[in-house]
Order: structure tokens, then sequence, then C-alpha cells
């Protein structure tokens, strides 16, 4: 049930796929570069915060700039699906209460729109990937199936959190607040090695390891690449067997709660 | 096979007040200890009750009651949108709301993107739009305006756009909510033709409306509706006679 859903809203990509460009656009609708905004935003970003950092902490900018490049890109895709995942059923109402979709429909567009964000600002990425690191290796590619991961989390993370805010609107506030705290106890703009003891605070954050296996590959330290998958290939097995669970036994209710 | 069966539908809406739509009750009822009766104070509209009836291919049925009386939810339970608690229901054939033609329109959006998206929400690929853009465009007769956003539009051209949109696709099931009116006289008369063009090769529909005349002219079965409770069904003019007789 909850599979055949999951599929039948795929195959809707076409429709997805352009609410999401739609989205886009009309953010950026008569601006000069539109979503290149982006990109530029990100690099700022990344530069100011690499240079206050780096000599806050007197690292190494080679090697920081990648670690928070990296780091922060990819959080940043995290963090805005979960964010606005809050709401997504809530400014599609006026779609859920006159036509039937499937309603991973909204869910996919939500994703697919901030993949398109994402590779935005992954141009900064590569851009300070090609300026920092020495030497590449194929092991780099191991990026892309940590993606897949990513965006496949981001799914079902994203449905849970969008019945849930629409159910209970403080959710949304909770939310909020929580991916904040995120932002900050995850190693994005510190590395993991001012760790000194209390590796626990690390290995037990979810979103740590979601970072790590898209990370770790581009930075090239592979030492808890392996670890972080198998948490994240627990995670995403658990993560989906619980909203299934949910989905299954609340979707009917999804357009009462609106 | 086009048809239309409902057997024994009942639909309750919950309804969440603005206590229970925060987190904050269910947590104090738990430290209180009242989590039981939390649960049952949940209210519920019972919006239909009980709701039988079968439409056949050719069936054309109007739905007659009071504001509120559960034509809209009983529209919207055919078309899919809200799932019945008890009760069968069966719907044959690919199925078509018309309750807001706008829908999904985005004034940002040219007109020729309009037209993709809502073809897109109704199920069609992209090829099988781009087989049908001449057409709307030309039966919309909005000419060069499509290539502008929607936000330049008149209110009449909004309608004309949306109408030729919504009804260059051929369903089996049309559901109205309201008859639909649409801008101009020149443009109505066409938009007429082309109405009863749509409706001519329609299976089955389904209009919620309170113009009784309109409804003896289109529909040739009407169902009673009073608090979600189907009071009659039936050939149009018997039933809006018995609807008639107790209204006086």
């Amino acid at each position: 049930m909850f599979l055949t859903e999951l599929i039948d809203g795929l195959k809707r990509y076409p429709l997805w796929k352009k609410m999401a460009w739609i989205d886009i656009k009309q953010r950026y609708r008569r601006s000069w570069i539109g979503p290149f905004w982006l990109t530029i935003g990100m690099g700022i970003m990344v530069t100011a915060l690499a240079l206050l950092y780096g000599n806050l902490f007197k690292l190494n900018l080679k090697e920081f700039l990648p670690f928070i490049a990296s780091g922060f890109v990819f959080w940043a895709l995290i963090a805005t699906t979960i964010t606005d995942s809050s709401n997504v059923f809530l400014v599609a109402s006026g779609f859920i209460k006159q036509i039937k979709l499937p309603l991973f429909v909204y869910i996919y567009r939500l994703v697919y729109r901030n993949m398109i964000v994402f590779f935005h600002n992954a141009i900064v990425l590569v851009v300070v990937l090609i300026v920092c690191l020495d030497h590449f290796s194929w092991s780099m590619l191991l990026v892309v199936p940590g993606f897949i991961a990513v965006v496949a989390n981001l799914i079902w993370m994203s449905l849970l959190c969008a019945m849930l805010c629409t159910r209970y609107r403080d959710f949304t506030q909770i939310v909020i607040n929580v991916i904040q705290i995120f932002f900050f106890v995850t190693p994005i703009n510190w590395m993991p090695s001012l760790l000194s003891g209390r590796r626990y605070f690390m290995t037990l954050n979810p979103f740590y390891h979601l970072l790590e296996i898209v990370r770790a590959p581009l930075i090239q330290a592979h030492d808890s690449l392996l670890s972080s998958w198998l948490v994240v290939i627990v995670m995403t097995v658990i993560g989906y067997s619980i909203v299934a669970l949910f989905y299954t036994r609340y979707k009917n209710r999804i357009v009462f709660w609106l | 096979m086009i048809s239309i069966n409902l057997d024994s539908v009942s639909l309750r809406f919950p309804l969440y007040g603005v206590d229970s739509f925060s987190i904050k009750r269910k947590i104090l009822t738990v430290a209180t200890g009242g989590f039981i009766s939390q649960k049952e104070s949940t209210t519920y509209i019972s919006a239909l009750n009980n709701v039988s009836f079968s439409l056949q291919k050719g069936d054309r049925l109007g739905l007659i009651g009071h504001n509120g009386a559960g034509k809209t939810t009983l529209l919207k339970v055919i078309a899919g949108i809200y799932a019945i608690d008890q009760g069968r229901l069966d719907v044959q054939g690919s199925v078509m709301p018309m309750f807001d033609m706008s829908l999904g329109m985005d004034m940002e959006a040219s007109g020729y993107e309009n037209i993709f998206i809502r073809g897109l929400m109704l199920g069609f690929t992209e090829k099988q739009i781009q087989q049908q853009l001449d057409d709307i465009a030309r039966f919309s007769d909005l000419g060069d305006y499509l290539h502008l956003p929607a936000k330049m539009y008149s209110q009449g051209m909004l309608l004309r756009l949306a109408f030729s949109v919504s009804t260059c696709i051929k369903a089996d099931i049309l559901l109205f909510d309201e008859w639909i009116g649409v801008g101009d006289e020149t443009f109505r008369k066409r938009a007429e033709e082309r109405l009863d063009h749509l409706l001519s090769s329609a299976g089955i529909i389904v209009v919620a409306t309170h113009d009784l005349e309109l409804m003896t002219s289109i529909c040739n079965k009407a169902l009673w509706l009073e608090h979600g409770i189907l009071k009659g069904v039936g050939e149009v003019k018997e039933v809006i006679a018995q609807y008639k007789a107790t209204q006086k």
C-alpha cells in the first residue's frame, strides 16, 4: 500500500518536476541572475565562515575550506528540506482539497525543489574542491551513492514531519528549533578532530552520519565512512518502516487536518 | 464500464477546534490523567450518513439540498478526495472534477505554462498536452496573450483560459459543484457549445446546484440530501417535487 503510493507518486514526475521549477522561478522572477543568487550567497557564506573559523581555530585553510564547503552545502539541502516540509501540505491545501493526486507528489516537489537549489550551491563546492585539493581519486565518486541515500532519507523525514506538522501546528516551531540545534552540534563548521573525548556526542547524531557519507568521499577522509554507511542504512530501513505505519494509518485524515 | 456505486456510505469529519490543533492539550491531559476523555471529546460532523445509490452510463444526476446538506462532500467522495469511513464505494471510469477551474493557475507563469501545469495535474503527459495545445490556444482565443504572465490577464481572460484547458480533456465522469459561468457574450456561446459537446460525450455527470430549473434541463436523475442523509433519489422531476413540497 505504502510502497505502491510511493511509486505512483514517482510516476507523476512530469508534474512534480514542473511544480518544483515553478517554485524556483517564482522566487527569482525578474531577477537578472535568478537562482544563481543561491550560488553567490553560498559562496560568500562559505568563504566568510572559513576565514572566520580558520583564523579562530588556527586551521589550515586548504584543509578546512573543502570541509566546511561540503558540510555546508549538504547541510543546507538537509535542513531546508526538513524545515520546508513542515508546511508542505498546508501550502498545497488548495490542491489537496480539490483534486486527487498522490500525496507523495507534494513531497517529491519539495525534495526536488531543494535538489535544484542544491545543484546551484554545489557549484561553490566544485570550485572549492578544484582550488584546494591536491589530488583527485576515483573514490570521490562515492559521493553519488551517498547523495542518493541522503535524498532517500529526506523523503521519509519530510513525509513524517509534514504529517506531524499538519496535525499539530506547534510541531513546525519545534522542527525549526531542533534543526537549528543540530546545526551546531553536528560537525559542519567545526572539525570532528576538535572533539577530544565524548565521541558518542557525534556518533549518536543521525545527521552526522548522513553528512559523513557525502562529505567523507569528497575530502578523502574515509575512516568513518563504512560505519556511517551502516548507520544510514539502518536509519533508512527504520525510518521508512515507521513512516509506512503512520502513513497507512493516517493518510485519509490528512485532508481533514488542513 | 462506467459506473458509480455507493453502498451505505458514511463519512464523518473530525472537527479540530482551536485547542486540539495544538499539542499542548494532549500533553496536559496525559499529565492530568484525562487521556480517554480527550479522545472522546474530538467532535465529529456526520457529513454523509448511510448513503446508497448507483449510477450507470448515461445518467445525469443532480444533487439537491440546503447549504451544508452534504452535496459537495458527496462530490468529493466520488472524486476520491475524501476517503469514506464506512460502506463501499466503487467508481469505474476516469473522473474529472470541475470544482475549481483555476486550480493550480500560477499568476506569474505564462498562459502556455499554465496549460501545462493544469494538464499535468489532470494526469496527462507533456506529449498529450502538446498535441492539445493548438486547440486550447485557438479555443481560448487569447492569441499572443498566451505568452504573457497570467497576472496580465483580465478576469474574463483568466476564466477563458481555465475553461479552455479544463474542457479540452475528455473524461468518463464529470463532477460539477455549481454550474460554471464563462466570460463575455461571444465566448459564452462557444463555451456553451463546447460544454454541450463535453456533456454529451461524458458517461456520467453529477451536478450540485441550487438552480432547479437548470437541473431539470440537464439531469435525468436527482438525489436529495439533508444533513448528510439521503431523503430521496430517482427521476429528476419527482425528487424536485418531493423536495419542493417540504420547503413550503
